[in-house]
C-alpha cells in the first residue's frame, strides 16, 4: 500500500477516524493503530507480517531480560549481545545472504571449484532495515539505561507503526515509546504541519520524482550508451533532485500522517543540497540514519576520543557498513567509501591546513559538495559497478545527439534544486498561518492542491526508491 | 471558529523558535488560544475528501477498476461510473480535464533539435474509456 494511492487514503481515513474515537482508551486506540500497521504491511506479503510479529517479541523478550539482569553484568551483556546478534541475523539472512553467497560462490571459481552453489532466493521483506534499527536502537539504549522498559505492546507498535515501517525516519525507542504511554494530545499546530507535509510531499514525489523518473533517470541509467553527453549529465542532476523529492516525500508524508494522529517524529532532512561540506551534508541528509550511525556505530567505535588515527578509522568503517546498509551491492559499498574518503579527507583538511591559507569560500563549498554527492548518486543508482563507469565514460567521453532533456524536465531539475535554497522553516511558517485559519478553507485548499497534483502525475505510482532498502 | 484576525496577523517568529526543535511538527505556541484541534483537523480533512471526491471522480473510477473482479468490485464500478457520470454531465471533470491537457501539452514540448521519440507512455492508454 503506498501513501500517494487512494486505497491509502481510504485505509488512512478508516484509521483516523477510528483511533480518535477510541481515545477514551490509550491501550485499545494503541491495539487499533496496531491491527491497522500489521494490515498496511501485509499489503505486500502477509508471511512478512509473521517476521515483524517475531522481530518485535524477541527483542521486547531480550529488552526484559536486560532489565532483569540489572544487578548482574554478566548475563546482562550476554542479554544484550544476543540481542544484536539476533538483529543482525534477520538482516544477514534476508538481505546479506544472496550478496554473500554469490561472492563465496566467485572467490570458488577464482580457486578452481567449478560447480555452482545451490544458493536459495530469499525475498527481502519491505523495510527490514528501518524496523531492525529501530529494534536493535531498543536494546541498545536499554542496555545503556537510556530509555525505559517497553511493554509488549509498545513494543510491538514502535516497530511495526504504520507511518514509518517502511522507509523511516528511523524513530527511536526513547522517542517514541514515552508518547505511547498517553493518549496524544492533537494541537492545530500539529494538525496544520501534518497536513502541509502530506500535500507537500504528495506534490514532491507524484509529480517531480515521477516525472523525472520516467522522462528521463531510468532511460539515461538504463542504457547510458544511447544517449549524449548532455542526456547523461542531466541525468545525474534529475537523479540527485530524484532521490531527494521522493525520499523527503516519503519522510514528509510520513510525519504528517504521524501528526494527524497525534505523534511526533524527528526531522528526517533539511535541505541537503545547500550542504557546505560532507559532513555537513549527513547533518541534512536522512539524519535519523546519520544520528543512528553517529551513536551507535561511529562513537563505540572510538568517534574523536581516541586520536586522528582512530577517528579515520571509525569514520571509513561507518560510511562502508552504511552504504552497506543501503543494500547488499559493492555500488552501495563504493558509494559509502566515497562519502567515507571525502569525510577523512575534509577531517585531515580541517586539522592540517596551514592557517595561512584561506578557507573555501561557501559557495564553492556547497557547489564541490554537491557535486562529490552527484558522484555517489551515480554509483548508488547504477545497476553495477561498470553500468557507473560507463555512465561516467559518457560524460567524460560521449558525444552529443539528439536529446531526450525537455524543457520541462529542466524545469523540474531546477525546480527540485531551488527547494534547498527556500528560507530556512518555510513549510513551517506556512503552517503556523494554516493553523490561525477556519478548517473549511484549509480542507478546500488542500483539496485543490491534491486535485492539481493529480492532473500533474504520470498514471500509477512507483514505490518510493527506499522501499528496496 | 477560531480563526480571528489577531491570530492571523501572528508575527514570523525568529529562527529562535524554529531551530532545535526535536519535530517538524513542533510549532512555537501560538499568541492566543486555538480551540477545537480535533474538530478543526476533522472538518478539514472532510473537507478535502469531499472536495477530491466531487472534481475527482474519475480518480475514484479509475480506482474502483483496479480492484480485483469480483461482485463488490462490479458494484462498485457501477457505482463509480454512475458518479463520474453525474460530476461530469455539471462539468466538474473540466478543471482536472484542462490541467491535464496543459501538463500533457507542457510534456510534449521540445528543445530543438531533441529527440522526438517520447520515453513516457501516454497516460490516457491505461485510463478507463470516457
Amino acid at each position: 500500500m503506498l501513501f500517494p494511492t487512494l486505497t491509502f487514503g481510504i485505509f488512512f481515513l478508516i484509521v483516523y477516524t477510528a483511533s480518535w474515537l477510541l481515545r477514551g482508551s490509550n491501550e485499545w486506540r494503541k491495539i487499533l493503530i496496531l491491527v491497522a500497521s500489521w494490515v498496511f504491511y501485509g499489503w505486500w506479503d502477509v508471511k512478512f507480517v509473521a517476521l515483524l510479529i517475531a522481530s518485535g517479541l524477541l527483542n521486547w523478550g531480550l529488552g526484559r531480560l536486560i532489565v532483569l539482569f540489572d544487578a548482574r553484568p554478566a548475563p546482562r551483556r550476554l542479554a544484550f549481545a544476543l540481542g544484536i546478534a539476533a538483529n543482525l541475523a534477520i538482516l544477514a539472512t534476508f538481505k546479506y545472504y544472496g550478496f554473500f553467497m554469490v561472492q563465496v560462490e566467485h572467490l570458488l571459481h577464482a580457486l578452481g571449484w567449478q560447480r555452482d552453489l545451490a544458493i536459495i532466493q530469499i525475498v527481502l521483506p519491505v523495510g527490514i532495515s528501518f524496523f531492525t534499527f529501530q529494534a536493535m536502537s531498543y536494546v541498545i539504549d536499554l542496555y545503556r539505561r537510556e530509555t525505559e522498559p517497553a511493554s509488549l505492546l509498545d513494543m510491538t507498535l514502535l516497530m511495526s507503526f504504520f507511518p514509518h515501517l517502511v522507509a523511516g525516519p528511523i524513530v527511536r525507542a526513547s522517542h517514541l515509546i514515552p508518547q505511547f504511554r498517553q493518549v496524544p494530545e492533537l494541537t492545530r499546530g500539529m494538525a496544520a504541519m501534518g497536513i502541509a507535509l502530506i500535500v507537500w510531499g504528495l506534490f514532491k514525489k507524484a509529480v517531480i520524482a515521477s516525472e523525472l523518473a520516467t522522462g528521463l533517470v531510468d532511460g539515461v541509467f538504463g542504457d547510458p550508451a544511447a544517449y549524449g553527453r548532455t542526456d547523461l549529465i542531466f541525468g545525474a542532476y534529475g537523479y540527485a533532485v530524484q532521490i531527494y523529492c521522493d525520499f523527503s516525500a516519503y519522510s514528509d508524508m510520513a510525519i504528517g500522517l504521524a501528526a494527524l494522529l497525534g505523534y511526533r517524529f524527528p526531522h528526517n532532512f533539511n535541505q541537503p543540497y545547500r550542504a557546505r561540506s560532507l559532513q555537513d551534508f549527513w547533518r541534512r541528509w536522512h539524519i535519523s540514519l546519520s544520528s543512528w550511525l553517529r551513536d551507535y556505530l561511529y562513537v563505540p567505535l572510538g568517534g574523536s576520543r581516541h586520536g586522528l588515527r582512530r577517528l579515520c578509522l571509525a569514520l571509513m568503517t561507518t560510511m562502508l557498513l552504511g552504504g552497506l546498509w543501503h543494500g547488499a551491492s559493492w555500488n552501495f559499498v563504493i558509494w559509502g567509501a566515497l562519502h567515507g574518503t571525502v569525510l577523512v579527507a575534509e577531517r585531515l583538511w580541517r586539522e592540517f591546513r596551514p592557517k595561512a591559507w584561506p578557507a573555501l569560500p561557501h559557495l564553492l563549498g556547497v557547489i564541490v559538495t554537491f557535486h562529490i554527492v552527484l558522484l555517489g548518486w551515480i554509483f548508488f543508482r547504477a545497476a553495477s559497478f561498470p553500468d557507473a563507469l560507463a555512465y561516467l565514460a559518457g560524460i567524460f567521453g560521449g558525444g552529443g545527439g539528439a536529446m531526450a532533456l525537455t524543457p520541462l524536465l529542466l524545469v523540474l531539475i531546477l525546480l527540485g534544486m531551488s527547494f534547498h535554497y527556500f528560507p530556512p522553516h518555510s513549510i513551517q511558517h506556512v503552517a503556523m498561518r494554516i493553523r490561525a485559519l477556519p478548517a473549511l478553507p484549509v480542507g478546500l485548499a488542500a483539496g485543490i492542491f491534491i486535485l492539481i497534483v493529480d492532473a500533474m502525475r504520470p498514471e500509477g505510482v512507483a514505490p518510493f526508491i527506499y522501499y528496496q532498502f | 471558529m477560531a480563526g480571528s484576525k489577531k491570530a492571523q496577523r501572528e508575527p514570523l517568529p525568529g529562527p529562535a523558535g524554529l531551530e532545535d526543535t526535536l519535530s517538524p511538527v513542533d510549532l512555537p505556541a501560538p499568541p492566543g488560544p486555538l480551540p477545537q484541534p480535533l474538530r478543526w483537523t476533522s472538518i478539514a480533512i472532510a473537507a478535502a475528501a469531499l472536495f477530491l471526491a466531487v472534481f475527482n471522480a474519475h480518480a475514484i473510477r479509475g480506482w474502483c477498476y483496479d480492484l480485483p473482479p469480483g461482485p463488490v468490485s462490479e458494484r462498485l464500478i457501477g457505482a463509480a461510473e454512475g458518479w463520474y457520470a453525474a460530476t461530469a454531465a455539471v462539468g466538474l471533470n473540466r478543471p482536472v480535464e484542462t490541467m491535464r491537457g496543459w501538463w500533457q501539452s507542457a510534456k510534449e514540448k521540445r528543445f530543438a533539435g531533441s529527440a522526438v521519440e517520447d520515453v513516457v507512455a501516454d497516460p490516457a492508454d491505461s485510463r478507463p474509456p470516457e
